[in-house]
């Protein structure tokens, strides 16, 4: 046994190296976000949890961002103690590489903060053009409102005088298509017949009667405000065209029986072709076991975007923010995204597409 | 010199040194196999994803084919060829076509925009077969357009795909192409050129990349510039810098074209670059570009890892195992072992009743069996070699004793055998002499004869005859017996020699010889003797010897039938003298008697006293006649013989009877019976006087005074 005493001790001794070694802390690379988790939003700041939440789980199955695991604090923007700003300086003290904001009114509002104290602040599913105006350290990642328009005036028939009444969210994003949409209608020879609602509008059937005489109706309001506003369309036997925003391409939104023939514009993500985007959904839904939405997609596509554009690079926010100076385009989960050099808002394509059959097709 | 360290191996050593070997080995084996599985699988990754690039690229290029396609068809459209055909005949200084141009716009930007928002071509331009810019989507400054590679490779080829363009017009980039429209006649009309956006390439790229699935796609010029990635990215930016594409370089030898693999690490991963170059793609060989499809070595290598960690579990169970079987089979051959020594070295240190209890059917079980039967027999062998030891030192002691006592008798018997005067020597079974004493060495000293020495013999020291003697004498000795002899030396001594044979266990080993002087005992005998066989007064044989001694006178002369003759002397009045004178001069009387008889015998007559005054002679050889006379003349002599006494001399006279052997059947007795009868007579005749008995024929029987019958 006088040799085997010695190997025994180096056996543990090995064990214990190698335990050690497994045990060697990697400085991380944190993220904070601050998204509703609760409220009105809940869904859409869930869904863009889980997509973040995702993605960081990859990447660190992966070995994460340049061998650094990616730790990601998520905090509930709805329900921080102390309200949002004090969620905000809570988040900062980890002195995290990043701030998400998710939805405009979160990333709106902590765009100052952020602007304050030079970090930067990525606003995902936050369409408020304020996001990005002026900004130094302050991006988005979501379509422009711009980009709303061309996918959904694709459902429109090609006819020349046409009617479109535009019912919308009465916010700078809302107003933003809506004016898109008529100025293009007008351009056509059409008429356009704008009818802004409120958020807390729960009654759109003045609305629909309003819309009634309309060659088509386009919404562009968050999903439910779209599916209210549907069924009060069916409900006054409105046979015209409907077109809807990206909201409208929501899962929720396909099943639902006044969606049927829905013109919307829509993400790529929905196209069972698009196979980036297949493998994605198929790995949330096991997850999560809810739809994969755009939400979703926005976080996990960010969180790739972050890890495609700081792979063999210094993780920094100069380094990162040098990067995005010189901009970029991205085959991401929405196709083809892009940032112009020295813009600030990641851009991604909306297409068009209708709701057939309880699913999205696309043109 | 120091000894060479011997370092001791026990068996579980050994045992754990050749499980360690083997499981080295073996883990040797498994890392060769799991490395083996990581190239092999590398390999299959890379040739497989540089067939996904070549597929990518050649789907790339059959978009680009595609669209060029697009173009060509215009030559399809009567009033594009019937425009074309128009411009061809125009001045040269004649503008655009704004109506072929409005078409190409709609047919060629606003319809793909209006489908799919999005634009496929940049710009598109007709131009004449004079080089002559006749509509463009967008016109270019310059009219003249024939000086144009893209020109004169559509002309001269029909189709002509450029590079990357950056077009600062447009500032747009693009892929410039251009194709020839011909005429249903096969004329060219002119060259449809058009710049591919940058944005359909990427979106090209990208709808090609599906094809690999989650993986990094990376489209790369010939001179290092990216037209299209996976990850964020600037067209055309430069890439050279990038660890897949300068190992890309260095795989291929620092030339662009071929299809490799390369694994480079990135962001902390390795990353396996699958790459292939363009040269086999539709419409893009000539351009140089460079796929490259990349994928995390973790994720390449996952069935590898898989492999490795199932090797490494197996490995490590097998390890286990590996010294757990090692440590038993140690501990089922070491303890035994280590039993069947523990059980040696008491059974060395004396405990023979050690054993070792193993019940195997192996060959340790035979070990056991074997070394208990060694024990047995040890044990046996000890003790029968302790009883044997102890017999032995017995013996030894007794030998000792012996010696010791032998020792003792020796100096004893050296004192002993030197204290005597008495002849002692030893001789060998060979006669040699080995011992004597002093008395041999004085006596061959004083007789002048040679020295005594060791290991002389008897025919050294004695005349051949004698020796053949003494050897005899040896060698009956040798045998066993003990013969004596008496010898008569030559100083006139009378020596005793007994020989006795020396023993020793059971064995003769030599002759001892003990020599007595008994010249004075055979003297006293003699004395003896002659005390017991003569009188001691008159010195004349006694009754006894007389006898004795004519018993065998008698037989002699019986044998040789020769004449013997008896004589019975008595003194006459013997008592009367012993009365008168006393008996001293009665014995002196007696004395003289005999003396003058003995003088007027013969030495072979023998006088013997019967008792008192009476006297016999016995005349062998002596017949009757004769025997008288010598009877008559010793009558006469004594006659005459006087003793002188006090009174003075005194005369005495003796009377005689003569009788002789007669026949064989007569005795001594006998005979001695007649000569007392005839002795009688002459007693009875007035003494002084012989009477022969009748027996004796041819003799007078009586003298004057002298013969009677």
């Amino acid at each position: 046994m006088l040799l085997m005493v010695p190997f025994a001790r180096l056996l543990m001794l090995l064990c214990l190296g190698l335990a050690l070694a497994g045990c060697e802390r990697v400085e991380p690379v944190r993220l904070a976000a601050l998204m509703p988790l609760g409220g009105p939003a809940a869904s859409v700041g869930q869904s863009l949890r889980e997509g973040l939440e995702l993605a960081v789980d990859e990447i660190n199955q992966r070995g994460g961002l340049n061998a650094r695991p990616i730790e990601l604090t998520v905090v509930d923007s709805t329900a921080a103690p102390g309200g949002l700003e004090a969620a905000y300086h809570e988040v900062v003290a980890t002195d995290p590489l990043l701030i998400i904001a998710g939805t405009s009114n979160v990333a709106v509002a902590l765009k100052p903060l952020a602007e304050a104290d030079r970090r930067l602040l990525f606003g995902l599913v936050a369409t408020a053009p304020a996001l990005t105006e002026n900004a130094t350290w302050s991006y988005r990642y979501w379509p422009l409102a711009a980009a709303e328009v061309p996918a959904m005036l694709a459902g429109l028939p090609p006819d020349e005088n046409l009617s479109l009444g535009v019912a919308f969210l009465d916010d700078a994003y809302g107003r933003s298509v809506a004016e898109g949409l008529a100025e293009h209608v007008r351009r056509r020879g059409g008429r356009g017949l704008m009818i802004p609602f409120a958020l807390t509008t729960t009654d759109y059937s003045d609305l629909a009667q309003t819309l009634g005489d309309t060659d088509a109706v386009a919404i562009v309001a968050f999903d439910a405000h779209i599916r209210a506003v549907l069924e009060a369309l069916e409900a006054a036997n409105y046979r015209g065209r409907r077109l809807a925003s990206s909201s409208g391409a929501l899962p929720a939104m396909f099943d639902h029986p006044a969606a049927e023939g829905l013109y919307v514009a829509a993400p790529a993500i929905y196209n069972p072709s698009f196979l980036v985007s297949e493998q994605t959904r198929q790995t949330y839904e096991a997850r999560t076991g809810k739809p994969f939405d755009q939400y979703a997609a926005n976080g996990v596509d960010f969180i790739r975007l972050l890890d495609g554009l700081l792979v063999d690079r210094e993780v920094s926010a100069v380094s990162l923010k040098a990067r995005l100076a010189d901009g970029f385009a991205y085959a991401g989960l929405f196709g083809n995204v892009s940032l112009s050099a020295g813009g600030h808002d990641i851009e991604f394509p909306l297409l068009a597409a209708r709701v057939e059959g309880g699913r999205l097709v696309y043109r | 010199m120091p000894a060479r360290f011997q370092p001791r191996l026990t068996i579980r050593a050994r045992l754990a040194i050749i499980t360690l070997a083997g499981l080295v080995v073996l883990g040797g084996l498994g890392l060769f196999t799991v490395r083996g599985a990581y190239r092999a699988l590398e390999v299959a990754y890379g040739q497989s994803m540089a067939e996904t690039a070549q597929a990518m690229l050649g789907q790339i290029g059959g978009s680009v084919v595609a669209r060029l396609d697009q173009l060509e068809r215009l030559s399809d459209r009567a009033e594009v060829t019937a425009r074309m055909r128009a411009a061809n005949r125009r001045p040269l200084d004649a503008g655009p076509d704004t109506v072929l141009s409005e078409l190409l716009r709609d047919a060629f930007i606003d319809a793909e925009r209006r489908r799919f928002g999005r634009s496929v071509f940049a710009q598109v331009v007709l131009i004449d077969r004079r080089g002559l810019v006749v509509a463009a989507t967008d016109p270019p400054a310059r009219p003249l357009l024939a000086d144009r590679t893209w020109w004169r490779g559509a002309m001269a080829r029909g189709r002509h795909v450029g590079g990357l363009a950056y077009d600062p017009l447009l500032d747009a980039h693009g892929l410039v192409v251009a194709v020839r429209l011909d005429d249903a006649r096969g004329q060219p009309l002119g060259v449809a050129k058009a710049l591919l956006s940058a944005g359909w390439i990427i979106r090209e790229a990208a709808q090609a990349a599906q094809l690999a699935g989650n993986t990094d796609i990376h489209l790369v010029t010939a001179d290092t510039r990216q037209i299209f990635s996976t990850r964020p990215f600037r067209f055309l930016e430069h890439v050279d810098d990038r660890r897949y594409v300068r190992a890309s370089r260095a795989a291929t030898g620092n030339g662009a074209g071929g299809d490799d693999f390369v694994q480079v690490t990135e962001g902390g991963r390795a990353r396996v670059y699958a790459f292939a170059s363009s040269r086999s793609a539709p419409a893009l060989g000539h351009l140089g570009w460079t796929l490259f499809v990349g994928r995390d070595a973790r994720q390449v290598l996952a069935p590898a890892e898989a492999l490795e960690l199932r090797i490494s579990v197996a490995y490590a169970v097998v390890l286990l195992a590996g010294l757990f079987a090692a440590g038993l089979l140690a501990r089922s051959l070491a303890r035994p072992v280590l039993r069947i020594r523990d059980a040696a070295s008491k059974i060395a240190e004396g405990d023979l009743e050690q054993r070792v209890d193993l019940k195997r059917d192996d060959e340790i079980g035979d070990l056991a069996a074997a070394f208990n039967l060694m024990s047995d027999r040890l044990r046996d062998s000890y003790h029968a070699l302790t009883a044997e030891i102890a017999v032995r030192q017995k013996a030894e002691a007794d030998m000792a004793a012996q010696a010791h006592r032998a020792l003792e008798s020796e100096i004893e018997l050296n004192t002993l055998i030197e204290s005597t005067d008495d002849f002692i020597w030893f001789v060998d079974r060979e006669g040699r002499l080995v011992l004597w004493n002093s008395a041999v060495s004085d006596y061959r000293a004083q007789r002048g004869k040679g020295p005594v020495r060791r290991g002389i013999t008897a025919a050294d020291m004695l005349p051949a005859d004698k020796a053949a003697e003494w050897e005899e004498l040896y060698r009956r000795t040798l045998s066993g017996e003990r013969p004596i002899i008496e010898l008569e030396l030559s100083d006139g001594r009378h020596q005793t020699f007994a020989f006795a044979p020396m023993m020793r266990e059971g064995e003769v080993i030599g002759a001892s010889v003990f020599s007595r002087d008994i010249t004075v005992r055979r003297a006293m005998e003699r004395q003896l003797e002659q005390l017991a066989s003569t009188d001691p007064l008159t010195g004349a044989s006694n009754r006894r010897r007389f006898m004795k001694q004519a018993q065998v006178e008698w037989e002699r002369s019986q044998r040789y039938d020769s004449p013997l003759s008896l004589l019975m002397i008595d003194i006459d009045h013997f008592k009367s003298i012993n009365d008168t004178h006393g008996h001293a001069i009665g014995d002196k009387v007696l004395k003289a008697m005999v003396m003058e008889c003995i003088a007027r015998l013969r030495g072979t007559d023998l006088l013997g006293r019967l008792g008192g005054e009476e006297f016999a002679v016995l005349l062998p050889q002596t017949p009757a006649a004769a025997a008288a006379q010598t009877a008559e003349r010793l009558r006469q002599a004594l006659a005459e013989l006087s003793v002188a006494t006090d009174n003075g001399p005194l005369r005495f006279t003796v009377s005689l009877g003569l009788a002789c052997r007669v026949g064989a059947e007569d005795t001594v007795e006998e005979c001695l019976r007649r000569a007392d009868a005839a002795l009688y007579k002459a007693k009875a005749g007035g003494r002084d006087r012989l009477v022969v008995d009748p027996s004796a024929s041819g003799v007078a029987l009586e003298s004057d005074r002298g013969l009677a019958s």
